[in-house]
């Protein structure tokens, strides 16, 4: 503000004796009272006038504002400078830009590391936000996904919540539902596709009519299956392509609809191709009918259901209305009893829990990562803005209002900004393809992630947003009232100097607070996943190679002996390899998450009604599978070549189920109970053996109850091989056995089982290396932060300690006062990311293995690594402090 | 808003706004005033007076630049809302069905 001449002493008087919100209108009337006067009577009547004025003014205004309320403006809507037109402010806008762009310039250092700070968080929240957009939050790709859902049976008298459908019970509820305008079913096998020079295995997803229906599924060539063509009698000899088939292996040829393709020896007609997308439509190479026979059972639990609602039915009534279909059933049928229903919204269907959580706290994660880097940006700002305080003082002085001066600060962070999101935006691209290459493999839709209008438009929403707010920090800050003093005493000004050091302060425990925080929540995902690797697996992986062998699908009893013989005979061939130790056959592979399970019990020993029925994986085994994995026999013997499936049912089981039925006691030569509660076989237990996480290292050991493969048209095997050398080496002596064997068996999925060990947790290697790479980033940043104030501040205390070494003081001391100094905020900091780390690490609790999310090692770790870390990042401005010459620094003065 | 009359201060202040075509700062307010009632005008009295009409919505302001050539920094400028014309208006009307048509007081010379 300017004084425009008036007595000086009335006016700082008048400036003391007015409140606040009035001070400078009031000024700047009777300033122009005052010049007005001038003008008419002269300077000395206008000084005259204008003291008279002082007491006057100050008395009639306080006396206004207590009798009749506040005097500020009621409506302050006007912009500033509505005088301006509108192209005298895009005039003045360009020129703060231009001159944002030379004082960028001017300061390249500062320019680089604040773009470069911008990008990286503008960068990481571009690329993981893409993902999350893609993955979770896009769409399904069916019409009015709100109205799809899951349907499972359930026995809450055995205690299951959720089961797949049996057969008979899915067709029953299709037929007696009220809720669905269409519902269907899924299940899943496959089949050989004849080709010229190895058969490929394809995966095939056998659906009911009303699946694709419920999907709502537009086919892009020719149609989906129609009403009828999954009854009995209807031609089997029908399949849908799925678009990715299509494409690889049929080269995208629309003409291939109508035409027969030979699969498992058969011929088949094409009739349609699917589109693509995920979930579902890749759920297998081929879709065929599931047929409803006349047979079908309600004790095998197979099916998995969806359903499209009618219009109008909500969940609730839904679940009622198939509550009581179920309940009929449950009448009707033995099989059937305590039969419920549970229902799904289909949220879950593309993106697994565990995923949407470690992808949200990846989300979480980069949103912090960009708060540290708004907080960096910000202290820059403020720092240089202190710096610069002469320069605003200088065109506040000129007349420049504080609109003017905060759209000239706006402008240069803008100009930041812009460039940061530029730059981030690059950073994003690179970031998504580095993503893509190291899919693990279960996340859904990676492969579409891009970077793509909606997320460029948020970027760039966000950088401008981010670098406004921290340029107007410093702009605010502009001395208004002391001008003078500003003028005069340039950046020593002491004018609000002590509040923005408080700030600077403040925003750098924000800072060390964030960054411990990702720190631990990354610490806590490392600790897991070396626990992980670390848990007792049970089996040995070394040197040793699975893979599958598909034998032509049995079509009765005779072809299943000669699948059973085939597989003898590639076992017995290859352990007379003199690089093989042993070799067995398996029925479901280690670590598929899945497999095929039974409810179990001791016949000696009858559990009470109402216990839940506990539930085991079951595996068809050949001799010697546990001798190939490593896994010792505790108690009993390993089956034979004479011990053939169900003739009669002998079991080996492992030792989890033998202390559940029979802790302590010998378990060899005991009755079990086989699915019970469905067909309820009775088997003996010949043998005990060592437990296996075989379904999911971070799940306990299996309940496994293990059967001969003998006898058994299970298709396809896993065979594993343990050698004497590297593993793989074997598949080109396999693939010529099984040229001789069984020339149209392909090999497939051929993995070591450290390979296997590693895919199973790739997801939360995947997830891991993210959050570390963030919290890496983060903890860079936390310290340039740190380093960037202190540094400062002992850039403006020169003066001070050279007066101090000069007065005596010595190096440690001076040594000790910066470090000290600099180590305040951090520990703030410290103590504030603790609690807060505390807090937010329920939201991972999940994703957690081997660790409590409190665990203490990883918060102290953390803790030491950001204090040793900020200790030397105040060292290097401490150690240039001491090196303050005391002559020069005097004479700075 | 407020349906009370206006005082006779705030209706000076309001007349004054008008004869300096509708807009202006307080200052030349001020000095409007002096040469109309050929007396002293307080500007504290008319700052207040500006304020409590922009509250009670008769008037409303707005901060500006300063033109180029004036100096110094812009202040805060005045002028009449719709309401504040038409409360004018009405208070003008008041006036003239009070004083009636003839000419009851001589006018003192």
């Amino acid at each position: 503000m300017t004084s425009g001449g008036t007595p000086r002493f009335s006016t700082a008087v008048l400036r003391v004796l007015l409140p606040d919100a009035v001070r400078d209108d009031a000024l700047d009337e009777l300033r122009d009272g005052y010049l007005l006067r001038v003008a008419r009577h002269g300077r000395a009547a206008a000084n005259r006038w204008y003291r008279r004025q002082v007491p006057a003014f100050a008395i009639r205004v306080r006396l206004a504002i207590l009798t009749g309320g506040s005097l500020a403006p009621s409506s302050e809507p006007h912009v500033p400078e509505s005088s301006l037109s509108g192209s005298e402010r895009m005039t003045t806008i360009l020129a703060d830009l231009r001159y944002g762009a030379r004082a960028m310039v001017r300061n390249p250092a500062f320019s680089v590391i604040a773009v470069l700070t911008l990008a990286l968080g503008i960068g990481a929240n571009a690329a993981i936000f893409s993902v999350v957009r893609t993955v979770l939050l896009r769409p399904l790709p069916f019409p009015e996904p709100d109205r799809l859902v899951q349907v499972w049976e359930s026995r809450l008298d055995r205690g299951w919540n959720q089961s797949s459908f049996t057969h008979a019970n899915f067709w029953d509820v299709q037929d007696m539902n009220r809720s669905f305008s269409a519902i269907g079913a899924i299940t899943f096998g496959s089949i050989n596709l004849a080709a010229r020079d190895n058969p490929e295995l394809l995966s095939v997803a056998y659906v009911t009519t009303g699946f694709l229906r419920a999907l709502g599924v537009t086919p892009v060539a020719g149609r989906v299956f129609a009403d009828g063509e999954d009854r009995v009698g209807a031609d089997q000899r029908i399949a849908v392509l799925s678009h990715r088939l299509w494409t690889t292996q049929f080269g995208g040829d629309r003409s291939i609809v109508g035409r027969d393709v030979t699969l498992g020896g058969q011929a088949y007609r094409v009739i349609g191709v699917l589109p693509p997308g995920t979930p579902w439509l890749d759920a297998g190479d081929l879709f065929m009918p599931l047929r409803r026979g006349p047979n079908d059972d309600r004790g095998s639990f197979e099916l998995t259901v969806i359903g499209r609602l009618a219009r109008g039915v909500t969940i609730a009534a839904a679940r009622s209305d198939l509550n009581r279909v179920a309940s009929q059933l449950a009448g009707q049928y033995p099989e059937a009893k305590g039969m419920g229903v549970t229902i799904q919204l289909s949220d879950g269907w593309v993106a697994s829990d565990s995923l949407r959580r470690a992808l949200w706290v990846l989300m979480s994660a980069v949103g912090f990562l960009l708060l540290i880097a708004c907080v960096n940006l910000a202290n820059m700002l403020l720092a240089r803005s202190t710096g610069r305080i002469r320069e605003r003082a200088m065109r506040a002085a000129l007349g420049a209002t504080r609109g003017r001066v905060v759209q000239t600060a706006i402008a240069e962070s803008a100009l930041l900004g812009v460039l940061g999101a530029a730059i981030g935006l690059g950073l994003a691209f690179g970031v998504v393809r580095l993503l893509r290459a190291f899919d693990p493999g279960d996340i859904p839709r990676l492969a579409d992630v891009s970077i793509d209008g909606p997320v460029l438009a948020i970027t760039l929403g966000a950088a401008l947003i981010t670098s406004i707010i921290t340029g107007l920090a410093p702009a605010l800050r502009t001395p208004y009232h002391d001008i003078v003093a500003a003028l005069r005493e340039g950046e020593r000004s002491v004018v609000g100097n002590r509040r923005a050091v408080g700030l600077r302060g403040a925003l750098v425990s924000v800072e060390v607070a964030l960054s411990l925080m990702l720190l631990v929540g990354a610490g806590l995902l490392v600790r897991s996943f070396g626990a992980i690797l670390d848990v007792d697996r049970g089996f040995e992986t070394e040197n040793r190679v699975l893979f599958n062998v598909t034998f032509p699908n049995p079509q009765n009893d005779a072809d299943a002996q000669r699948l059973s013989a085939l597989r003898t005979q590639l076992q017995a061939r290859l352990e007379a390899l003199p690089q093989v130790k042993d070799a067995a056959a398996v029925s479901i592979g280690l670590l598929r998450g899945t497999g095929t399970g039974m409810g179990f019990a001791a016949q000696d020993k009858p559990s009470p009604a109402n216990d839940a029925v506990p539930w085991a994986g079951w595996r068809l085994i050949t001799p010697n599978y546990f001798r190939t994995l490593g896994v010792p026999i505790l108690a009993g013997r390993d089956f034979n070549t004479e011990d053939i499936i169900s003739k009669p049912w002998r079991v080996v089981i492992s030792h989890r189920i033998a202390e559940r039925l029979w802790p302590g006691e010998n378990a060899v030569g005991r009755q079990l109970i086989l699915w019970k509660g469905q067909q309820e076989s009775v088997a003996e237990v010949i043998g005990v053996a060592g437990d296996m996480r075989d379904w999911d290292l971070a799940d306990l050991p299996s309940y496994s109850v293990y059967m001969p493969f003998n006898g058994a048209g299970w298709n396809p095997s896993t065979f594993v091989v343990h050698t004497t050398a590297a593993a793989t080496a074997i598949v080109p002596i396999v693939r010529s056995m099984l040229a001789e064997l069984s020339p149209s068996s392909p090999i497939s999925n051929v993995r070591t089982v450290d390979q296997v060990v590693g895919e199973s947790v790739a997801a939360r290697r995947f997830t891991m290396l993210l959050l570390a790479a963030l919290a890496g980033v983060a903890l860079l940043l936390a310290l340039a932060g740190v380093y960037g104030v202190l540094s400062y501040s002992v850039s403006r205390r020169k003066t001070e300690i050279g007066m101090r070494m000069a007065l005596g003081a010595s190096r440690s001391s001076v040594l000790r006062l910066v470090v000290s100094q600099g180590m305040r905020p951090v520990i703030v900091g410290l103590i504030v990311g603790v609690l807060g780390a505390l807090g937010l690490s329920r939201y991972m609790a999940s994703l957690l293995f081997g660790v409590t999310r409190l665990d203490a090692p990883t918060y102290a770790g953390v803790a030491a690594l950001l204090t040793v870390a900020a200790v030397l990042a105040c060292y290097l401005p401490a150690r240039d402090a001491m090196k303050v010459d005391v002559l020069t620094a005097l004479r700075e003065e | 808003m407020s349906r009370t009359a206006l005082g006779e201060f705030e209706h000076h202040v309001m007349l004054a706004l008008v004869r300096l075509g509708g807009r202006s700062r307080g200052a030349p307010i001020v000095l409007e005033l002096e040469t109309a009632t050929r007396r002293a005008v307080s500007p504290a009295a008319v700052f207040v007076a500006l304020r409590r009409l922009e509250q009670r919505g008769y008037a409303r302001s707005s901060k500006r630049e300063a033109r180029p050539g004036e100096g110094g920094r812009g202040s805060r400028e005045f002028q009449l809302t719709a309401a504040g014309k038409a409360k004018l208006a009405e208070s003008r009307r008041t006036f003239e069905r009070l004083w009636g048509t003839g000419d009851p007081v001589a006018e003192p010379s």
